[in-house]
């Protein structure tokens, strides 16, 4: 079924439209999910949830690419679930090292009295990387999108992950650059 | 973590719609072809394994091992037989879209190990044909009784799979260059030694197949390679039909090609060079190479093609060109008529 179809089905308050949604984007999101919080089971209960998140979301709001409007829901409840269960003690794994690796580009980690404006940094983020190759921005994405690990991206690239792992490097490096420049200072 | 980086990774989330749906590891999204030759399943055995999609789940260090060790009492055992592990030629067995991969610390190269479908019978096996634990790489264990790294065997809490060596992984000059700017190398810091410059095929015969000479091959059968599959190409591979070596002038001549022959690594498809070929004249002049040896395990993936004067292997893994005098013989041999 088209996007467009399933999202009319969802302003009917069709309960048809959750059954398309999971039906075409389930495994998607259940991938996205896993990738984050490692566990089958952990992941079903947060696409259920971005499915209610979904319903509850439309309408009023009318999303063009459903796909990435369900996986991003998707990956915000992992990364929440995630979170509570870092603070209980039960974390680490992909995200722990995707956000270390991250740490590279913020340039001053202690000081969190500059507030930066998220939906700006998303904006930046994606004019960094258009200026990518095709190849190395889906690598970028992949990593830090969707969180497969690095040995997982270099399976899909039939490359080393020690390659992988530099390649990242770089543009990370070339991100924070490309902040600075645009003067958002992390 | 620090809240900028949290931030960070939540803007990540934020990027444009079409950035990420572009990214999406699903078919159609691009990427390369991978091919995996599985050994037994029947004689059409190219099964297209990934298109894009291709994922790969390296097994982390994490995933400890049983407390017990199966092999502390395993003392002397009977050689594993591959053939009882792998599918049985009447066996459907449920084949992953998953090509997955493994770099091991092999003979002072990093080697690429991939994920093999084990038969059903093959798979209740596994845990008792552990043999030898792999130097330097934990949780990885030769088949009990063998000497060799064809095939090794992965040990994790969940599960025992088997897996094929492929190749030797050969760096470029700008794969070096990166990689020697490279400072943590993390779990993989046994790379920063290891060689990645083009190797001898003769040394991944000897140091992972056990193969020290033509002495250790019983036959070699020589196929056409399925490339064109149309009525045309199915009746050119029939008139090619299957050659098999088995006599001693044959195998010696053949072995004293092969061992010279020097692998540039993977992805050198260009190299290989079908691009522009047509591929009923791919067909006529290639031919597939499945090595019997003399303790009834095959090396199956290399090939040799003529319009190139290489032997290549899945993966787009190429070899020098063979010198004139080299790609003679090894036409004559193979039945490959220019």
């Amino acid at each position: 079924m088209e996007d467009g179809k399933i999202v009319e089905l969802y302003w009917q308050r069709s309960q048809d439209a959750i059954a398309a949604t999971q039906c075409k984007y389930g495994r998607l999101c259940h991938r996205i999910a896993r990738n984050i919080l490692h566990s089958d089971q952990e992941a079903e209960e947060c696409v259920n949830d971005a499915l209610m998140r979904v319903w509850n979301a439309i309408p009023p709001q009318k999303p063009q690419k459903l796909a990435a409007f369900i996986g991003a829901v998707t990956r915000n409840l992992a990364l929440d679930k995630y979170r509570e269960a870092a603070r209980q003690k039960r974390g680490g794994g992909a995200v722990a090292c995707a956000l270390s690796e991250l740490d590279e580009c913020v340039a001053s980690p202690e000081n969190v009295e500059q507030v930066v404006d998220e939906k700006m940094l998303s904006e930046s983020i994606s004019r960094f990387l258009r200026t990518l190759p095709e190849q190395k921005r889906n690598m970028f994405i992949r990593r830090y999108w969707y969180l497969y690990s690095v040995e997982e991206i270099a399976g899909q690239y039939g490359m080393s992950a020690n390659r992988v792992s530099v390649m990242l490097f770089r543009m990370r490096k070339a991100l924070k650059a490309h902040l600075e420049k645009e003067d958002i200072a992390l | 973590m620090s809240r900028k980086t949290e931030l960070l990774l939540r803007a990540v989330g934020g990027i444009d719609e079409d950035l990420i749906l572009a990214a999406a590891p699903r078919p159609e999204a691009g990427g390369r072809i991978v091919w995996w030759k599985k050994g037994v399943l029947a004689a059409c055995l190219c099964l297209l394994v990934g298109l894009g999609a291709v994922g790969v789940y390296l097994l982390r260090p994490s995933q400890t091992p049983p407390a017990s060790d199966p092999t502390a009492e395993q003392g002397e055992r009977a050689a594993v037989d591959i053939a009882d592990l792998l599918p049985q030629p009447d066996e459907e067995v449920y084949t992953e879209t998953v090509l997955y991969v493994q770099t091991l610390p092999v003979a002072g190269r990093a080697a690429e190990y991939h994920k093999v479908t084990a038969g059903g019978r093959g798979s209740d096996l596994l845990p008792e044909s552990l043999g030898e634990p792999l130097e330097g790489a934990e949780n990885w264990y030769r088949l009990a009784g063998h000497d060799e790294l064809q095939y090794l065997i992965l040990r994790t809490e969940d599960e025992y799979s088997l897996w094929e060596f492929a190749c030797f992984v050969v760096w470029d000059e700008e794969q070096a260059s990166e990689a020697a700017q490279a400072e943590d190398w993390g779990e993989y810091a046994w790379m920063k030694e290891a060689d990645f410059g083009p190797y001898c095929y003769a040394d991944a015969l000897e140091a992972v197949y056990g193969v020290t000479g033509a002495q250790d091959i019983v036959s070699v059968t020589v196929t056409p390679d399925p490339m064109d599959n149309t009525d045309a190409g199915k009746a050119l591979q029939r008139k090619i039909g299957t050659k098999t070596l088995d006599g001693e002038e044959d195998i010696a001549a053949l072995y004293n090609v092969i061992s010279g022959i020097i692998c540039l690594g993977g992805d050198h498809w260009e190299l290989i060079g079908f691009n522009d070929t047509n591929l009923l004249e791919g067909v006529r002049l290639t031919r597939n190479l499945s090595i019997e040896l003399s303790d009834g395990r095959k090396i199956g993936g290399l090939k040799y093609t003529a319009v190139s004067d290489r032997f290549y292997e899945y993966g787009g893994i190429a070899y020098e060109v063979l010198d004139a005098a080299s790609a003679a013989a090894a036409e004559q041999i193979l039945g490959i008529e220019r």
